[in-house]
């Protein structure tokens, strides 16, 4: 087994920890709720001042944190803008945040906001076509196939030879 | 189709041409934000148009085609929800410019697609045909 993959027995800490990914919508548990379309749900989200944020409006849309509906994007002329003009990457990886209890599918989601999965270390997911060619370095807390990974760059090697 | 506008303070300059027009590429980059410049060029113009976004994924097939039957232009965004190759090859049927935001290239063949990415950028958006 490699360092940073730990088999992970108890559910209910699969439950309560880490990113759990799901590839077939089937594979969900019955008492998590899938969301299928990120633009729509995002309408009941708020935006937080908080360093995720902050990192995820910056890498994805160039855009900062103004209030808990309104960001400032990269024309600063155009002023505060409703948070439900933000990318669909973007409000995918603020869904998921805001609520670990449910799964978001990520279908939606480029290259950018793979990248920052890392960052998020609780929740669901639903990623049916899981590839990535990005090498990442950085730690994550993310669950597939009842496998648990601790390294970015394992996991990447875990779904390129897997799925 | 030429479009040479100002959509809500950004200068939009971008040409498509009927058939696939394919918008690809990273998220945040602008393919909603040109769609809706689109849109609203469409509403000036008096061009039929039919922007399908993330509910056509609780449509039928069906449904969509007929949805998108009257319309010169298609604009289908969050398209990875609900497009197959099959549902666009029946929706192009006609003479219709169709102008597609996937992240999952391998949906649709891209036989007889152009490719697009978007630069977004000093308020100004424009495409890049790849």
């Amino acid at each position: 087994m490699f360092r940073g993959i730990i088999e992970k027995k108890d559910k209910r800490e699969l439950v309560n920890m880490s990113l759990i990914i799901y590839t077939n919508r089937k594979d969900i548990p019955s008492d998590v709720r899938y969301i299928h379309s990120n633009d729509t749900f995002f309408n009941s989200v708020s935006l937080k001042n908080s360093a995720t944020t902050e990192k995820i409006l910056k890498d994805i849309d160039k855009a900062q944190y103004n209030s808990p509906i309104t960001f400032i994007g990269r024309d600063m002329q155009l002023g505060a803008l409703n948070k439900n003009n933000l990318s669909t990457g973007c409000k995918t990886l603020l869904n998921i945040i805001s609520n670990p209890d449910k799964c978001f599918n990520i279908i939606e989601c480029g290259k950018n906001v793979l990248r920052l999965l890392p960052l998020i270390t609780t929740g669901h997911i639903l990623w049916e076509y899981p590839v990535l060619h990005l090498i990442g370095t950085s730690e994550c807390d993310i669950i597939i196939d009842n496998k648990h990974f601790i390294d970015f760059k394992q996991f990447l090697s875990y779904v390129m030879d897997n799925h | 189709m030429v479009i040479n506008t100002i959509f809500n303070g950004i200068t939009v300059n971008v040409e498509l041409n009927k058939g696939v027009n394919l918008l690809s590429g990273n998220s945040g980059t602008g393919k909603t934000l040109l769609m809706q410049a689109i849109e609203l060029y469409c509403l000036n113009e008096g061009i039929s148009y039919t922007f399908g976004k993330s509910e056509f994924a609780n449509y039928a097939p069906e449904q969509i085609v007929s949805i998108c039957s009257n319309s010169d232009v298609v604009l289908l965004d969050n398209a990875d929800l609900y497009i197959t190759e099959d549902l666009l090859k029946e929706i192009k049927c006609g003479d219709k410019l169709i102008v597609i935001s996937l992240k999952i290239s391998n949906k649709i063949s891209m036989k007889n697609v152009r490719e697009y990415l978007v630069n977004y950028e000093k308020m100004y958006l424009s495409l890049e045909e790849i």
